[in-house]
């Protein structure tokens, strides 16, 4: 039965992805990559991995999906055409195909080898979980054992945000927002938006014993303030640069400064005080999750005509 | 305080970045070079420790590998480190003098991320972790090369992402394998349990030509010309000097680290051939060029060939053969390194004097110009392998690796190399040598821009001079090759 599930998955699946690929409209191919997002999520919970499952059907699905249907609406805009299916007569088509099927190739010889890991890493992490601050083990490598990785990953972020920003400020064509003037909308939002918070510090909260954490919790907060913006309300706080990019700063700067603490008492970096570990993961865990959930929001809004672009614009 | 030189490297650029996003223009200029002032003394600092009790690593958050991230400081780390605060430092004050505020306002926090994401690379010893790296690496290079805000230096920003982004996604392909067959990522656990098995090799191989692909070694370079030439002056300086460095390094780490010098030698073979076809076609561009940076940038595409050289010469079966190879292409990589940024910086000191690209419009300059021409000369002399120079002696010592092989058409390849690199420079020369009437009609660059290039070329220079003391601080053969 289990197997048939998995079948079935994997063939819509790839469907999807085909479909996503090959289809003529660009509208369309974004709709089966968010489907696609979303059927992916399954396929990680069918593979045991809740955490993954919710990042992507988050992160992957949502904000990935917003922000595609957002670069369409700018397609549109500049009248840009969109690639029409003509790619069969080129080379560089067949080229691609020969060395996607080569990787396929190489992959299935690959994995064909029985895997017997020499270290068992797992092992090692239940057995330091004790001392890891929190329960859950997802949660443990991510801001504990390998917090280092996430510190780096978090200014990956940040740069990102920053990146969009540079290639805003070059863009000729801004597009005008339009917004949706819907008095039931905005009541929708009134009922929702403290409900999708709670569902985002929840996120964060349950983080420490089961599946959830600082990245699904900040992707949450940032589709409650892309709705938010949707409707109009715009925030007062995102026109202002200051404001801006001290959102995005915020989970990095508090990282940096727990993380920094303990070299004035001669331990390593990153090191958290004995048995306090938990209450300084949340700690980090709640800056991040402020700031993912702005830089999210902000790459979104800076793909519309944003203060900066008039500032700085020669 | 232990602990602190080596988180230093990563601390101190992580706060550059920080409050060069808060702070206002004045605060984030000044914290900058305070900061830039401090990542020297840190540097100096770690080096006084390596000195004192040799290689060590530090266990992250005080979790040691495999379950937590170790950093190692060794030779070749602390060499790279050395080298990239030393580079950096020099196009900081350059880009401090030579961009307008608007552009400054953003070089900074970029300028910073680059330089944590370098560091965190000399450092890392677990392959996930360098994939980290890479990624804000390219990302911050990314946002360098668009700083200019032209549609073609645009355009070559997202080719560049792209090209950046597929090599990302090869190394992690492999990663993701050598997790799966291991059970580890750190590198040292690694190289205890690894064999060249069928996965293994296909793992490295994704790997390789991911990280090859970032480095821009031939067939996989197109997206290198645009966005090297087309960048603002101090960032080409830095992607040709540094940033192509990252990839190149942990390619030399993998190799040397899990012993794949006594792997098949067709491997080697093939990585000494692309480097030889870099070598010939990148010299050949280079030479055909009409515009200045172009020039520069297709030379830096025929630098990277010499750095593939290592990899046929180093084998078990002549430890000392091999570890002239190793030292011959580190002497390369910094020698490459101070000189090519020495020789953007000279350029884009020419380009505006002149105020314009072509070639042609730099007739007159040695006249009137003479301090930039002497440093894109100087340059120049490191670059084609001239003594006395660090690229000299780099040269020298992977002619001597080849000979001892018997190893003659890398011998060939380079001399080749040399007379197209003596070319394409000579030929950039004889445009300035050209006479012009109506006298001096060139914009003056301020002296900061002039002296900051002269000195990274004398300092390629003196690298000539004081090899020996950059190749004590790595290993002896007997542990490069063990």
């Amino acid at each position: 039965m289990n197997e048939l599930i998995d079948l079935t998955l994997v063939c819509i699946l790839l469907g999807l992805a085909s479909l996503s690929l090959f289809t003529q409209s660009l509208f369309r191919a974004v709709m089966f990559f968010i489907l696609l997002g979303l059927i992916l999520a399954l396929v990680w919970i069918r593979l045991d991995a809740p955490d993954i499952a919710l990042a992507e059907a988050a992160i992957g699905a949502g904000i990935t999906g917003i922000l595609l249907l957002d670069a369409l609406a700018h397609l549109r805009a500049t009248s840009n055409t969109p690639p029409q299916l003509r790619q069969l007569k080129q080379p560089r088509f067949w080229l691609a195909l020969i060395s996607g099927a080569g990787v396929i190739l190489l992959l299935a010889l690959a994995i064909s080898e029985p895997l017997a890991p020499a270290v068992a890493l797992d092992l090692q992490v239940s057995e330091n979980l004790t001392n890891s601050g929190v329960t859950h083990p997802i949660t443990a490598i991510l801001l504990n054992f390998r917090s280092y990785d996430t510190l780096l990953e978090v200014a990956v972020l940040v740069l990102a945000a920053l990146v969009a920003v540079t290639l805003r400020q070059s863009d000729e064509h801004p597009v005008v927002n339009e917004y949706l003037p819907n008095p039931l909308l905005h009541a929708c939002l009134k009922l929702f938006f403290p409900m999708i918070f709670l569902v985002s510090m929840y996120l964060l909260w349950a983080g420490a014993a089961q599946p959830g954490g600082a990245f699904q919790a900040g992707a949450v907060l940032a589709a409650a303030f892309v709705l938010f913006y949707l409707v109009g309300l715009k925030t007062q706080l995102a026109q202002n640069d200051i404001y801006l990019k001290g959102g995005w700063i915020f989970g990095l700067a508090l990282f940096v400064l727990v993380g920094s603490m303990p070299l004035l008492y001669g331990q390593p970096f990153l090191t958290y005080p004995d048995s306090q570990a938990g209450i300084f993961i949340l700690l980090i865990e709640l800056g991040l999750t402020l700031s993912i959930g702005w830089i999210l929001f902000s790459m979104f809004l800076l793909s519309q005509s944003s203060p900066l672009q008039k500032k700085d614009s020669p | 305080m232990v602990h602190f030189p080596m988180a230093g490297l990563v601390v101190f650029p992580l706060l550059g970045a920080l409050v060069s996003l808060a702070l206002s223009q004045r605060w984030r200029t000044l914290m900058s070079f305070a900061l830039i002032l401090a990542l020297l003394l840190n540097n100096a600092l770690l080096l006084l420790q390596f000195y004192s009790q040799g290689m060590f690593n530090e266990a992250m958050g005080n979790w040691p590998a495999p379950l937590g991230i170790e950093l190692r400081i060794d030779g070749l780390a602390l060499i790279f480190s050395l080298m990239s605060a030393i580079v950096a430092s020099i196009c900081a004050l350059y880009a401090y003098v030579y961009l307008r505020p608007a552009q400054l306002k953003l070089f900074w926090p970029f300028f910073w991320f680059l330089w944590v994401a370098l560091n965190s690379i000399w450092l890392s010893s677990d392959l996930f972790n360098l994939y980290v790296g890479l990624e804000l690496l390219s990302l911050a290079a990314v946002g360098l090369v668009a700083l200019s805000r032209d549609a073609l230096s645009l355009a070559a920003a997202l080719r560049y992402l792209f090209a950046a982004l597929l090599g990302s996604i090869g190394y992690l392909l492999g990663v993701a394998l050598l997790y799966a067959t291991y059970g580890t990522l750190s590198l040292v656990e690694l190289s205890q349990h690894f064999s060249l098995t069928l996965s293994s090799s296909v793992a490295l191989g994704f790997m390789f030509i991911g990280l090859l692909m970032k480095t821009a070694v031939f067939p996989m370079h197109s997206w290198l010309p645009p966005a090297h030439g087309g960048a603002l002056t101090p960032v080409s300086a830095l992607l040709s000097a540094l940033v192509i460095k990252a990839s190149f390094y942990i390619v030399l780490r993998l190799w040397t680290e899990l012993s794949l010098d006594s792997a098949p030698t067709s491997a080697g073979l093939l990585m000494g051939i692309l480097g030889s076809a870099a070598i010939l076609w990148g010299g050949w561009m280079a030479l055909h060029q009409t515009h200045l940076k172009l020039v520069v940038a297709y030379s830096t595409l025929a630098q990277i060939g010499y750095f593939m050289l290592i990899f046929p010469l180093l084998s078990d079966t002549n430890p000392h053969a091999s570890h002239l190879a190793f030292q011959g292409g580190i002497l390369m990589l910094l020698a490459h390194a101070l000189a090519k940024a020495g020789m953007f910086l000279a350029a884009g000191n020419l380009l505006f004097c002149t105020g314009q690209k072509d070639l042609h419009s730099l007739a007159g300059l040695s006249r009137y110009r003479p301090l930039n021409i002497f440093a894109f000369g100087l340059a120049g002399v490191s670059i084609m392998g001239l003594p006395p120079s660090g690229g000299f002696n780099g040269k020298w010592l992977i002619i001597q690796s080849a000979m001892l092989q018997s190893q003659w058409q890398w011998v060939l390849v380079i001399l080749l190399g040399s007379l197209l690199s003596a070319a394409y420079i000579f030929r950039v020369f004889s445009y300035t040598y050209q006479e012009v009437e109506g006298g001096d009609r060139f914009k003056q660059p301020s002296p900061l821009l002039e002296w900051s290039a002269l000195s990274l070329s004398v300092l390629s220079i003196l690298l000539g001079f004081a090899s020996m003391l950059v190749l004590d601080l790595l290993p002896s053969h007997s542990v490069v090759t063990q």
